[in-house]
């Protein structure tokens, strides 16, 4: 078995296309994020969760009766989109991590001067350039929608929307990291299913309302390591040097921290 | 011949216990070389290799003046470089143009408007201007090879390696590439491997015959011609002494092998040429 396990890895590295030494400039890492922002927004794998959402939270309006105002049904179809959109951040830019691996391209873009870098880095730009931009645009739209519901004015605020934002850009951070690692398509709805069924999005919370008890700072500081510490990870894919991985573990070791000093004394 | 663009010197490659390429010597200047050999010959290795997507186990490899070893070196190849593989994969969500923008920005051409017009020539150099904002997915395979293609043209690159570029494509289309490939190659150097014997004797100056993961023969299309002269000849049967015979459309054999006196002898073509080669390699070693 080990001698079998030798031969695959001598066969990996005879196999192995010749890594590419330029640093991707600014401008095609631009250009690539153009294209990736287009198609991490118009992929199935981003729109199904929001249609999801969708129904799921259609099926909230007008639980308060002939008291439900148009806001709370607003709010309600709000909160589907957003978690539609938080959902399929992952999968999108997953699948996008994913494509050049999947449609048996690396060796075409192995000959090419742009190294593999440029290319997660054109997909990390994408995530900023397209989800970044539309979950602005839901954080102040739905800001504006619960603003106009009594009992939900009170919890909204900057802090709300700026990690509704944060969370979108962290979770497609943590799609790309897992698309360049784990080579099978279900790595990034196993991340989903996996976050849900253990739990973990109650005891790290994405978002909470400041009214909830959490500590502000570290929860920005714990969505920022999030996002630092997936995006090393996806670039450690590319170039693996130890620099990296020390980012890596630094800021995954602050994110750990920040989740546990985020949480309120008493708990949520 | 102009000096080598692409030296090639004693180089080997190995994958586990598989030899693909044992000491492969040869030379290509600008215009263009063909490749031919049976499958497992090492074409595709070596093409590769000259699309630095591989690196030789052993031996000299020189591309455009550059070592592929040297990581700088690569780089200025990769900038003068279009390669088509063998099984080239798309994205197949995007469309046509897309997908070459796409290789176009990662061949560094940042400038949107220029990108734009250089991936609007290349289709339009292979007519797929058409169909440039139909999604890859939705074209047949033949399109999808030119599509290929024309990635491979994107900058008019120094270097053109090709591994077998016509594989699928319809004889009007073959036309058309060997049209394509055939233009501006006086101070161009393309490389193509095929298993057409007409597209090489059609387009390529110089011809290598690999076997084997060796090169078997290196000249020019008229001297593996001269291979067989004196032995294709027609009999109204199949010959004897014909290591090969096939019945041709009036109905006389075409046979190819030692002639025997007296035989009807033909003019022979390049791929009488070729078959003889590797037939009298493979013969030679099941003697051996």
């Amino acid at each position: 078995m080990v001698a079998s396990l030798r031969t695959a890895i001598d066969d990996a590295r005879s196999s192995a296309v010749p890594s590419s030494t330029a640093r991707p400039s600014g401008a095609v890492v631009f250009a690539l994020g153009r294209i990736e922002a287009k198609h991490l927004l118009r992929h199935p794998a981003f729109l199904l969760p929001i249609a999801f959402g969708l129904l799921l939270f259609r099926g909230a309006i007008g639980v308060g009766g002939s008291s439900s105002s148009m806001a709370l049904n607003l709010a309600w179809l709000a909160g589907g989109v957003s978690i539609g959109v938080l959902i399929g951040a992952v999968l999108t830019t997953n699948v996008a991590a994913l494509r050049p691996r999947r449609d048996h391209l690396t060796e075409l873009y192995g000959s090419l001067p742009a190294p593999a870098e440029a290319r997660t880095a054109g997909v990390m730009t994408g995530l900023v350039l397209g989800l970044g931009s539309l979950a602005v645009v839901i954080a102040g739209a739905t800001w504006l929608v619960l603003d106009r519901v009594d009992e939900l004015a009170e919890h909204v605020d900057l802090f709300l929307a700026s990690q509704y934002v944060l969370s979108v850009l962290a979770l497609g951070a943590v799609g790309v990291a897992v698309g360049r690692w784990v080579p099978g398509v279900l790595g990034g709805p196993l991340v989903v299913i996996a976050h849900v069924f253990t739990g973990l999005i109650w005891i790290v919370p994405w978002i909470a309302p400041a009214s909830s008890g959490i500590g502000v700072g570290w929860h920005f500081a714990y969505l920022l390591a999030v996002i630092a510490g997936f995006a090393t990870l996806a670039f450690a894919r590319d170039r693996r040097t130890a620099q990296r991985f020390v980012v890596v573990a630094a800021t995954l070791g602050l994110a750990v921290l920040a989740a546990v000093e985020q949480a309120p004394p008493g708990g949520y | 011949m102009s000096a080598p663009t692409i030296e090639i010197d004693d180089v080997h490659k190995r994958f586990g216990h598989t030899t693909a390429l044992r000491g492969v010597t040869f030379d290509a200047a600008t215009g263009i070389t063909g490749l031919l050999g049976p499958n497992g010959a090492g074409k595709t290795t070596l093409l590769r290799m000259m699309a630095t997507v591989l690196a030789p186990d052993d031996g000299r490899l020189r591309l455009l003046g550059w070592d592929p070893r040297v990581a700088d070196e690569r780089l200025a190849i990769r900038r003068r470089l279009g390669y088509m593989p063998q099984e080239p994969g798309f994205h197949r969500s995007f469309t046509a143009f897309e997908f070459i923008d796409y290789v176009a920005i990662l061949k560094e051409m940042t400038d949107r408007r220029a990108r734009h017009d250089e991936v609007r020539r290349v289709l339009g150099v292979v007519d797929l201007e058409g169909v440039s904002d139909r999604k890859i997915k939705a074209l047949s395979g033949g399109m999808r090879r030119r599509v290929a293609l024309a990635q491979s043209m994107l900058g008019d690159p120094d270097l053109l390696v090709l591994d077998e570029p016509t594989a699928g494509l319809d004889p009007e289309q073959r036309l058309r590439f060997r049209e394509i490939v055939s233009e501006r190659t006086s101070d161009r150097t393309v490389v193509l491997s095929t298993h057409q014997t007409e597209d090489v004797a059609a387009l390529c100056q110089r011809i290598v015959v690999m076997l084997d993961g060796q090169v078997l023969f290196e000249g020019t299309p008229q001297e593996l011609t001269d291979v067989a002269e004196g032995r294709v000849w027609l009999a109204e049967q199949r010959a004897a002494g014909a290591r090969l015979s096939w019945r041709t459309a009036n109905g006389a054999h075409r046979n190819i092998g030692e002639a025997p006196p007296g035989a009807d002898l033909v003019a022979p073509t390049l791929e009488d040429g070729y078959l003889l080669l590797v037939g009298d390699r493979a013969l030679s070693e099941a003697a051996a």
